[in-house]
């Protein structure tokens, strides 16, 4: 048999749940999801059916008594399932070329 | 409870035995008496007969394996991946057209690391029909990583599917491995086969605990996923190292299982005949090897100076075992049953290759014979020897 003393290991192609591994993915995204945070009640549906998930409450944030609800738009890849879901309808579905007018604009 | 509690039973064996069996039944009680714990096939002549006794040995509950009914050989091919990659000790049969059909998987449970081993009947594809012997199946999938075995005879097919296992699982190792005999010629043909006792079996073959990786619900990992260029060179080349020792490690092997139970039938390869000063050496493979050395005697009571070399592994490749024994020879004649098309037989590309690291540089005479099971006789192949070296004078 081999030396014991050898330090060769098989490697297989395994991995563990982490943040990111597949890269930005948030680049992927045609339409971004905007929250009207006034309308938004905090019942976390978008938390829950968003399938990346990078959707959060973040319960620190002082404005409103519930938190207030992230999108997380470096992953985010645009499927807009939380706009289909949201009871309150408070999530609109925006070309991100409107967003990059508004970046043009401010270039100038 | 010890943990030999714990595995499938194979029952019947507390004695050694001889049974006069066929090839498929030779397969079909070695992995039985592997203690296979999952078994996924879907029958293709001429590999049925070992799945039916397979099938016959859990159904009158002699042998402890879980048998997965499957609607193809893809299927039984995908069902044995996640049996093994959870840790389970798995077995499977089919031949030809079943074969290819699983061909996709064969290549996902090497490049995935699973120590699979299936006893492949080596049968001709296709059109037009036949159900005989030709080894183009499984040779035609050498560069997937799998190790294959070509065997002789019976005896050969058991002992082999035995020591597969302990090779395939070695922690160096994890690769699937291919036992191969020939349609009818071995697969449909009784001959003795001596089989040890369970216990010393056992000894020789423990349970499989594979430490590379397990699908495991409470240490949750997701197998086999996306990965990026970046990764590919180094796993691959992980996997090129594992083959390379498997070589020393299938001698070692080899050499164990004779001192335990005294069947030895060549490790990477078997000589016959042959000496430091043979002139002109055969090379074949499967159950033709066992023919030539027939004519190997004959040859040499007509004054012939040859010998046999019969490739057992064609993957790993013996290359330096085949440089060392052919280093003084004039010249090299391959008979073998798997042509590549456009070039030559496959082994004959793979051992002239081979031979070109080193200095010998043989006269080969190349012979494509027994396609389809026809039958390659000791005096046929003397023959085609004789008037390959009439042609030196």
């Amino acid at each position: 048999m081999p030396d014991a003393k050898d330090d060769f290991k098989v490697e297989t192609w395994n991995s563990k749940p982490a943040k990111g591994s597949a890269g930005k993915t948030g680049l992927w995204r045609t339409f971004r999801p905007v929250i009207n945070h006034e309308k938004c009640t905090r019942c976390e549906i978008c938390v829950l059916f968003c399938p990346e998930p990078c959707i959060e409450l973040d319960q620190e944030d002082k404005s409103h008594k519930k938190g207030k609800i992230i999108i997380d738009y470096d992953y985010c890849k645009g499927c807009g399932i939380c706009a289909n879901e949201c009871p309150q309808h408070c999530i609109d579905m925006i070309k991100e070329t409107e967003f990059l007018k508004d970046e043009e604009k401010e270039d100038k | 409870m010890t943990v030999s509690d714990n595995r499938p039973k194979s029952l019947g064996h507390d004695e050694p035995k001889t049974f006069i069996i066929s090839g498929n039944h030779a397969a079909a009680y070695a992995a039985k008496m592997a203690r296979v714990e999952v078994v996924a096939a879907y029958p293709i002549t001429p590999s049925t007969g070992c799945i039916e006794k397979v099938s016959d040995f859990v159904d009158g509950g002699t042998m402890g394996a879980n048998y997965i009914k499957v609607e193809s050989e893809h299927s039984a091919a995908a069902a044995l991946i996640g049996a093994s990659a959870t840790g389970a000790r798995t077995f499977s049969s089919t031949s030809a057209h079943g074969l290819l059909y699983m061909a996709e998987l064969v290549w996902w449970a090497a490049l995935a690391r699973l120590p699979t081993v299936m006893s492949i009947v080596n049968r001709e594809l296709a059109p037009a029909w036949s159900i005989w012997a030709q080894t183009q199946d499984s040779m035609g999938l050498r560069d997937s990583g799998c190790l294959q075995y070509y065997c002789k005879n019976n005896q050969e097919v058991y002992d082999s599917v035995i020591m597969a296992y302990k090779i395939s699982e070695h922690e160096h190792v994890y690769m699937p491995s291919l036992v191969c005999q020939d349609a009818f010629i071995l697969s449909h043909t009784n001959a003795p086969v001596d089989m040890p006792a369970q216990k010393d079996l056992d000894d020789f073959l423990p349970a499989y605990e594979p430490k590379h990786f397990k699908l495991d619900p409470k240490d949750p990992v997701t197998h086999s996923s996306l990965a990026y260029p970046e990764h590919y060179r180094q796993k691959r080349m992980n996997i090129m190292e594992s083959t390379h020792r498997a070589k020393q490690i299938i001698k070692d092997v080899c050499a164990d299982y004779k001192k335990r139970f005294g069947k030895f039938h060549g490790d990477l390869l078997e000589t016959y005949g042959i000496d430091k000063k043979t002139k002109h050496i055969i090379i074949s493979h499967s159950s033709i090897a066992e023919e030539i050395e027939v004519s190997v005697d004959m040859l040499k009571n007509k004054g012939y100076d040859v010998g046999l070399i019969r490739v057992r592994v064609l993957r790993p490749f013996p290359d330096e075992e085949l440089r060392e024994l052919c280093k003084n020879i004039e010249t090299i004649h391959f008979i073998e049953r798997a042509p590549s098309y456009g070039f030559k037989g496959i082994i004959a590309i793979d051992t002239m290759a081979a031979l070109f690291e080193g200095d010998a540089r043989p006269k080969a005479f190349h012979h494509i014979e027994g396609l389809s099971g026809m039958d390659v006789t000791a005096e046929y192949a003397a023959d085609l020897i004789e008037k390959d070296l009439e042609t030196l004078k």
